[in-house]
This record gives structure tokens, C-alpha cells and sequence, in this order.
């Protein structure tokens, strides 16, 4: 609870900072609007999430597939998300994006140790800061199932969520 | 100013969906169904130690896997419980007689006709039972079950008996006055050695009803020797004479020893802890007889005057004289006594003293110079040495008859737990031992082990039918026969 809390005084502290390196005092003159961003198929992305790492290809354009992982507290979850950025709700640098997700869960807990599967949907929307660096945030549901080894028991259920992240982007044309 | 907002927004936002109940990153998600799932596994890890287990390490044992059919076998079980409930032990067996349908430990008396049985035992801790099983064999009676031939420069040739207790140990004294003990499959469990002494074998050891083993030196010091060769009493008995009878063993764990270089009050009372007590103090002549105990504790003794005592214990209670008592008297266990007088007549008294009976008296100039044999069922064996006859009297008449018409009875007969005599006959031209059950019929074909030439002693009769004797070629043999619950 702690780390989440620091990850996201970070991340809230970083956005309006990175905000503002683009939105300094506006000139007199009429500034031109912004062209969306626009994820181009071969973009390549490193991402820094909380608490993992992920890199992202796009396979078509503001279309991607992730490979994700993360661990906290003896959990780590492997994924694969699917993104779709619709391309008609794109504001100058906000991207929102819905994402599908299918997981691979390994845990020890107290008494329970194993293996799971979890599948989310999210929605969110990535805000590019530049070309190269851009922030994201999204909300879903993830259901979650994890299987003791001992025992076999089993347990289930629905988790709602928020993953933040950092994205650097290399190569391709956004 | 709009992306600050938005981003004071999005941490409003954020707080409040964390505030929701919203986890972030997926670990904390998955974080919370571990939690439930590790509630739930402790949960069956609490209900698993308390839950029962059941009996382990069940193991059913029989003393000897091999007896005769109808002969008797001790079988125990062992069984460990996990959450260390009380055990509970459930006997059965298809065939054979279990003296007991529960106990750790059991008699079961096989079935009369030979073959491989099982004797099966459920453990039980009260919720759940382990069942175990031991097979044991049952073989023809009179089949040799084994020939003891000892390791060291010892042999087994002088004429005393053979002493089985009632686990099926055979005890024996070598000529070299030592005491071998060997286990019921015949393997030798130890030997006993006094410190610069040896050991009596004109009579062999003496077993009591508690499994005390008592031996008497030559230097007629009295040693009783617990199972496992441990001395029961440290020092042994020492009555500072000679002992030429036997011990006597009471049912309380005390016996008496006779030193016959002294008058009748060297009659000692050992108690169970080796302390020698003589109370007989006012008998005028030696003992002529070794001392019996009776079944209720009651003391008999013949002096040199033909007088017979019978004391409670140490108390002179009733006496009698006869012309001359010429054997040990035996006494039955309802209290009827058997002397015989000058070696010819056998009197049959009552308890008081009284005469039961007419005097039986076998024909033909007999000569009686052992006591007569009180078999299980209450019958009386009496041998004319002069004859080589074997005379039964029947206890409620007292009427007497040659029991077999075996006409070369070596030595007087043995008993068995279940009524059968046993005996030694060369009546034949050969040395054979036969069993006879107690209507005179023969229990097996007249038997001599391969190689023995002559039986050495009256055979010893163990609680399970093991019947031990000595030969001339030094070994000691025994051979399966037939017994009763006890």
C-alpha cells in the first residue's frame, strides 16, 4: 500500500511536469492545434509499469500487442494484452486505448502456493508527451483464479484495477 | 492550466478508485484471492491435525509360525497411532480357537487338521481401523521341529529333563554344567555360567509359573534367572548345604529349596526377592522326599519316618504316618493325594487325610519309585519300573488299569497341557517316543529322530505342546504336539 502510494505520488507529480516542458507560458500568437498521435504498425515500446516492465509492438496501426510482467509480494504475473487505440477518440496527444489481457499467475501466500490464470478488460487512454515518452493509465476488471498445489483448492474472483505506466517508444512512425 | 487540472484530476481520480477498493497492478489484485485462498488452505490444514488418523505400523506376531495342528500358538500385535488415541484390538480367525477377541496379545489353538492359517487383528483407535494378519502353520503332531545342537564343547547327555516355559523357550543343562536357553524356533538364546561353579544335572532347571528359571549348582547354591538371563537375585540362594532335590516353585514367585545334608529345617522359603526363610522347626526327621506345593499354596512333606506333613505354608496343619512312603506324593488340584507305599501300593487320601480309595496296586510284583503323574484332566499315571508298565487310575474311582499296552516304558511319563502322555518306550527293540492321548490311542506313529539311538530323558512338556527331551548324541530335540487354551 505504501509503494503504491510513493508509485503513484510519482506518477501524478511526473504527468503535470512532463505537461508542462510542453505547455510552457503560450505565445501571443494563436498557437496551431495539435495533430493527434497516430501508433504506426512496427512501433516498438519499452514500458515501465507498476510494478513490472512490459514492451509493446504495434501489428497494425493503433493496434499492439503487449508481453507484460510484474511481481510484488511473492506474485508475479505474466501477460499478453491486446490494445486498440480507436483512432476517432485520438485528442492531440491523448490516445485512449481499450486492452484485453490474458494472464499467467504464480504466488505463495501465508499457507497457499501455486499457479493461476487471470483475463482483464481495461480501458484507458496513453498521453504522449513527446515521441518518444508517453504515460498511461487505465482501469479494468480481471478475473482471477489461483489453484493451491497442496491442497488443490481453489479461489476466484473478480478484481477491479488501475495500471499506470511509462512507455519509450524506439523506431517506427508514430 | 487544462493538463495541470487534468492531472489533478486523474490524482483525484486515482486516490478515490484506490479508496474504491481498486488495486494497483495486477499483483495486488491477485494479491487478494491468494488471501482468500490462503484462508481456505489454513483452514484445511487446522482441520487436518485435529481430523483423526488412522492406527499405523500395524504388526501381527506369532512367537512360533509353525505349531502343531491343534497345538497353541501366542500371537501379538503392535500398532502405533498417530494422534496417540488408545488402541483397541479386534482378533478373528477363520478357523483355530482365539483364546480372546481383544488384547495385544492372544492364544490361538490351531485347528486340528494341518495346513496354513491366518489370524487376523484390526487395530482400531476407535474411528478407523489397521488390520494386520500373521499365518501361521499347523504340522502333523509329532513332527520334529527342531534338533538344537550346541555351538560350544557341550553336550545334552545326562538324564535331566528339558524345561519348556510357556512361550515355547526350551531351558537345558549341558554336561558341562552350564544352562542353555534356546528360543522356540530352536536358535540359542544364551547360556548360563555360575562363577567357579557348574551346575547340577542330575535334575534339570526348573521353570516357575512368573517364567523364573531356577537351577541349582553343584555347590547347591540356588540361582533364579529372569528370561533374558538377568539374575532375579543377586546373590543367588545359598543355603550353605547340599541340594540333591530340585527346586519348588510356589504360584507367588517364592520357592522352596531343600538342603538334604540337614535335618527338615533346612526347607527353605525363598521369597521373590531371594531371601531364604526356614520356618520349619518343629519336624523331628529329615526330609526323605522332595517337598510338593499344592495348587492352593498347600505344603506337603514326607520326613525319613514315613510321616507326611501337610503344612499351610509353614504351619503343620494335619499329619499322617504310613509304613513307607516310597516316592514324592502328588496332589491333584482338588486336594485328593497320591503316595506311594513301599514302592507298590498307591493310597489315594482325601484332603483330611482320610482314604479316598482302596490302595491300587499294580499286579505282577510292581515296583513304583516316581511319583505318579496327574495329567490336566485330573487322570493319574502311575510306572512299575519293575514291569516297564504305565498304570492309569481313574480319579473318580480310583480303580487302576494299564494305560497302553506298551511294554517297554523307559521312564515315567510326561504330561501335556491338554491330557496327553508322553512317554519313552524301547518295548520294540528301539528307543521311540510316543504321544498317546488320554483315551490310550496313539497322537503319532512311534517317533525317534534320525540318527538318535536313545532317548536320554523324560521328555519336558512346554504350555503350547512343545515337547523337549535330550539324546545320547548330546543334542537336544523337540517336537510339535498338541495343547489347550489356557
Amino acid at each position: 500500500m505504501k509503494k503504491n502510494a510513493i508509485f503513484l505520488v510519482l506518477f501524478s507529480s511526473l504527468l503535470p511536469l512532463c505537461l508542462g516542458a510542453e505547455g510552457l507560458p503560450a505565445p501571443a500568437a494563436p498557437k496551431p492545434a495539435a495533430a493527434p498521435y497516430v501508433h504506426r504498425a512496427g512501433s516498438l515500446n519499452l514500458g515501465i509499469n507498476y510494478p513490472g516492465a512490459s514492451v509493446r509492438y504495434f501489428v497494425a496501426d493503433g493496434k499492439a500487442l503487449e508481453l507484460l510482467g510484474q511481481r510484488q509480494d511473492d506474485v508475479f504475473v505474466g501477460g499478453l494484452r491486446y490494445y486498440l487505440y480507436p483512432a476517432s477518440l485520438r485528442r492531440g496527444g491523448l490516445c485512449p486505448y481499450l486492452a484485453a489481457e490474458a494472464d499467467y499467475l504464480s504466488f505463495k501466500g501465508s499457507y497457499a502456493k501455486g499457479k493461476g490464470l487471470g483475463g482483464g478488460l481495461y480501458a484507458g487512454a496513453e498521453y504522449h508527451l513527446n515521441r518518444t515518452y508517453s504515460a498511461q493509465a487505465d482501469l479494468g476488471a480481471m478475473y482471477v483464479s489461483v489453484k493451491d498445489k497442496d491442497t488443490a483448492l481453489l479461489e476466484s474472483g473478480l478484481e477491479f484495477l488501475l495500471n499506470l505506466g511509462f512507455n519509450i517508444y524506439f523506431g517506427g512512425g508514430q | 492550466m487544462k493538463r495541470q487540472a487534468l492531472a489533478a484530476l486523474l490524482l483525484v481520480m486515482t486516490a478515490g478508485l484506490l479508496s474504491a477498493g481498486f488495486s494497483v497492478g495486477r499483483p495486488a489484485a491477485v494479491k487478494k484471492q491468494v488471501s482468500k485462498l490462503d484462508d481456505k488452505v489454513h483452514a484445511r490444514l487446522l482441520a487436518g491435525a485435529v481430523s483423526n488418523r488412522a492406527p499405523a505400523n500395524v504388526a501381527v506376531v506369532a512367537v512360533s509360525t509353525t505349531v502343531a495342528a491343534g497345538g497353541l500358538a501366542i500371537i501379538s500385535v503392535s500398532a502405533l497411532d498417530p494422534d496417540g488415541d488408545a488402541l483397541q484390538y479386534n482378533w478373528t480367525a477363520a478357523s483355530g480357537t482365539l483364546s480372546a477377541a481383544s488384547g495385544a496379545s492372544v492364544y490361538w489353538l490351531a485347528p486340528s487338521t494341518p495346513g496354513v492359517y491366518s489370524v487376523n487383528c484390526a487395530v482400531s483407535d476407535g474411528k478407523t481401523a489397521a488390520p494386520g494378519s500373521v499365518g501361521v502353520a499347523a504340522v502333523s503332531p509329532g513332527t520334529l521341529r527342531w534338533t538344537f545342537t550346541p555351538s560350544v564343547a557341550a553336550s545334552f547327555s545326562s538324564l535331566s529333563s528339558p524345561a519348556v516355559d510357556k512361550n515355547g523357550n526350551v531351558y537345558a543343562t549341558a554336561d558341562d554344567g552350564s544352562l542353555h536357553a534356546i528360543y522356540p524356533d530352536g536358535s540359542p538364546k544364551w547360556v548360563f555360567t555360575p562363577t567357579a561353579d557348574t551346575i547340577n544335572t542330575n535334575f534339570g532347571p526348573v521353570v516357575g509359573a512368573d517364567g523364573t528359571i531356577y537351577v541349582v549348582a553343584d555347590s547347591g547354591v540356588t540361582y533364579a534367572l529372569n528370561p533374558d538371563k538377568s539374575l532375579k537375585w543377586d546373590p543367588p540362594f545359598d543355603p550353605l548345604g547340599l541340594v540333591s532335590f530340585p527346586p519348588v516353585p510356589t504360584a507367588g514367585g517364592s520357592v522352596y529349596v531343600f538342603d538334604d545334608n540337614n535335618d527338615i529345617n533346612s526347607l527353605h522359603l525363598v521369597g521373590p526377592t531371594g531371601i531364604g526363610v526356614s520356618t520349619f522347626t518343629d519336624l523331628p526327621n529329615t526330609l526323605a522326599q522332595p517337598p510338593v506345593v499344592g495348587a492352593d499354596g498347600t505344603l506337603y512333606l514326607v520326613d525319613g519316618g514315613s510321616n507326611l506333613y501337610v503344612m499351610s505354608p509353614a504351619e503343620v496343619t494335619t499329619s499322617t504316618q504310613a509304613d513307607q512312603i516310597s516316592a514324592p506324593p502328588a496332589v491333584a488340584t482338588d486336594g485328593t493325594i497320591y503316595w506311594v507305599e513301599s514302592s507298590t501300593d498307591v493310597y489315594i487320601l482325601n484332603p483330611d487325610l482320610s482314604q479316598k480309595f482302596e490302595p491300587f496296586t499294580p499286579p505282577g510284583g510292581a515296583n513304583i519309585s516316581e511319583a505318579p503323574v496327574i495329567a490336566s484332566d485330573g487322570s493319574v499315571y502311575v510306572f512299575d519300573d519293575a514291569n516297564s508298565l504305565l498304570y492309569k487310575i481313574n480319579p473318580a474311582t480310583g480303580v487302576g488299569a494299564p494305560f497302553t499296552a506298551l511294554t517297554g516304558v523307559v521312564y515315567k511319563p510326561a504330561a501335556g497341557p491338554d491330557g496327553a502322555i508322553y512317554l519313552d518306550d524301547n518295548g520294540t527293540g528301539n528307543d521311540e517316543l510316543y504321544g498317546l492321548n488320554p483315551n490310550g490311542t496313539d497322537k503319532w506313529a512311534p517317533f525317534l529322530p534320525p540318527g538318535l539311538l536313545t532317548i536320554n530323558s523324560v521328555p519336558g512338556v512346554g504350555a503350547d505342546g512343545t515337547v523337549a527331551f535330550t539324546g545320547d548324541d548330546g543334542n537336544v530335540y523337540a517336537v510339535h504336539s498338541t495343547s489347550v487354551l489356557p
